[in-house]
């Protein structure tokens, strides 16, 4: 399981290390999980272009880092993402009062970020007219984590010389075609549909146990990621 | 990574919450729903070679597979097996019931009231075993297809001396804040305003004595109230109905339709032999 972490500590604590190393780190966990829904929540809420919307992006994570933002947080008055959102309403009221795109983009760090990716996303799958922006910024956080977790599923599987395992897991539970079954899949890889099983088993096992990985490391506190693990994955989880 | 669009994240979550069987007598089949307090797939029993369901419980409803296996009735679905998943959720095994929830039957009012008793059957064992189901509704009565009607669900059940908090479903919850056998008798009644939505008179006020507001006007157990809405089936008497004379007339006539019509037909015949011989 060579690079990849067991278990993973929370970012947002991470993020007031004294180890400048360890600081980055968590600004990159952190920017890789909320910069899509920062940029859709932008183009939706604002009505921004796509170029403006990702100056803005841009600009409040490169603000964020440089201010330190998030040091302020309080996991006793809002979940993580919620103070994030709130943070990004504020930095955005400033930037149109003070109307100065030069200076939005002027002295930022420049992320590396996939804005025509995420623009594209957001023209072959809008948003529905009269959508609920706090709900639409929660739906888009949701699947950054799972997109994370399943980039760190793949990896996984791969490091450990199953990547058949994660094969089974997109075959049957992220794109199944019609009529997807055990035997239909064991038929194709030449396996009984019992391996086929224990593999799909191994490869939820691992998912529950990522998805979780990186929602602890989203959270402050032990509550906050019970609470967010049970906003995402339901009343099934404990 | 490319995108992931909603159904995809959907599949994700059900990915998620899928219990991990690899090492026990079952393979996961699909899953069948979410009904109070867990999700129930449908499994393989490899030891049996057949299909059962499996509920995957939430947290703090660990009492429920204990409280299931007490109550073997024939209204009640029973409970084979239970375990611990390897991510410490816990599980029990039942018998997998082919068919569909009352609310998506359609039955006419005979059949219905017939149904209604056999709940009323399964809820009067539970409460002669200290049980109270407190969610009981249309989506939570299982008509086999062989006619089987089972009574699920027990996932927020509880002891009926314990006092427990109100739980289930608006429409069917009973007012009061604590729970008794009383408040079931409650969500009885809304269960059969559900089966039964114009009654007639009788019918009516077996309706609204079950659905009282205070508990101790509603009747003392669920076989008292079966045994109301039998006589009602029966034409006769119906205790939480003061009948006018009209009315009890009407019951007599249609209970005793035979004989008043042979009755009739006798004493036509009489009077008109009397006045053929007569002439």
């Amino acid at each position: 399981m060579s690079g990849f972490p067991t278990t993973r500590r929370s970012t947002v604590a991470r993020i007031a290390s004294i180890d400048g190393e360890e600081r980055r780190r968590a600004w990159e966990a952190l920017v890789s999980a909320y910069w899509k829904p920062v940029y859709k929540y932008s183009r939706l809420k604002w009505k921004l272009d796509p170029d403006h919307a990702a100056d803005l992006t841009q600009a409040f994570f490169a603000r964020a880092i440089e201010k330190d933002f998030f040091r302020s947080y309080d996991p006793a008055k809002a979940a993580f993402r919620t103070f994030l959102r709130m943070c990004l309403d504020g930095f955005a009221a400033n930037e149109f009062k003070a109307a100065s795109r030069q200076k939005r983009g002027g002295d930022a760090t420049l992320l590396s970020l996939d804005f025509q990716t995420a623009e594209g996303e957001l023209v072959e799958h809008p948003a529905a007219p009269n959508t609920d922006l706090d709900a639409l910024f929660h739906k888009e956080w949701v699947r950054s984590v799972f997109t994370l977790s399943v980039e760190d599923l793949r990896s996984l599987c791969e490091a450990r010389g199953k990547p058949i395992c994660f094969e089974i897991f997109r075959e049957y539970d992220l794109d199944p075609e019609d009529g997807v079954s055990y035997a239909r899949i064991g038929e194709r890889h030449r396996i009984p549909a019992t391996t086929v099983t224990n593999h799909l088993a191994f490869a939820r096992r691992e998912f529950r146990r990522l998805v979780l990985d990186r929602l602890r490391e989203m959270t402050a506190t032990d509550a906050e990621f019970r609470s967010e693990a049970r906003s995402i994955l339901g009343a099934g989880f404990e | 990574m490319s995108f992931l669009p909603d159904p995809a994240l959907r599949r994700l979550r059900d990915a998620f919450d899928a219990p991990d069987l690899s090492d026990s007598r079952y393979t996961l089949l699909e899953p069948i729903g979410r009904g109070g307090m867990g999700a129930v797939y449908a499994v393989h029993d490899a030891a049996l070679d057949r299909r059962v369901a499996l509920k995957v419980i939430d947290a703090g409803a660990h009492a429920e597979s204990r409280i299931v296996a007490r109550l073997e009735h024939p209204g009640i679905v029973p409970v084979h097996d239970s375990g611990t998943l390897p991510d410490g959720r816990p599980y029990y095994v039942m018998k997998l019931v082919e068919g569909e929830p009352l609310h998506r039957v359609p039955l006419e009012m005979p059949e219905a009231l017939r149904v209604f008793l056999r709940v009323c059957d399964a809820i009067a064992f539970a409460h002669s075993r200290g049980i109270v189901h407190r969610d009981l509704k249309p989506e939570n009565i299982m008509i086999g297809r062989f006619g089987e009607v089972l009574v699920l669900d027990w996932g927020v059940a509880a002891e009926a001396h314990a006092g427990a908090p109100r739980a289930g479903t608006p429409g069917f919850q009973a007012p009061e804040p604590e729970v008794t056998a009383a408040s079931d008798i409650y969500s009885l009644g809304m269960l059969l305003r559900e089966l039964v939505p114009e009654p007639r008179p009788p019918l009516r006020s077996i309706i609204e004595r079950a659905t009282q507001q205070r508990p101790e006007a509603r009747y003392e157990s669920a076989a008292d109230l079966a045994r109301d809405v039998t006589a009602f089936l029966d034409g006769t008497r119906v205790q939480a109905h003061r009948e006018s004379l009209g009315e009890a007339a009407a019951r007599l006539a249609r209970k005793h339709q035979l004989w008043i019509v042979l009755i009739a037909t006798y004493l036509v015949l009489r009077t008109i032999l009397f006045f053929w011989f007569r002439r």
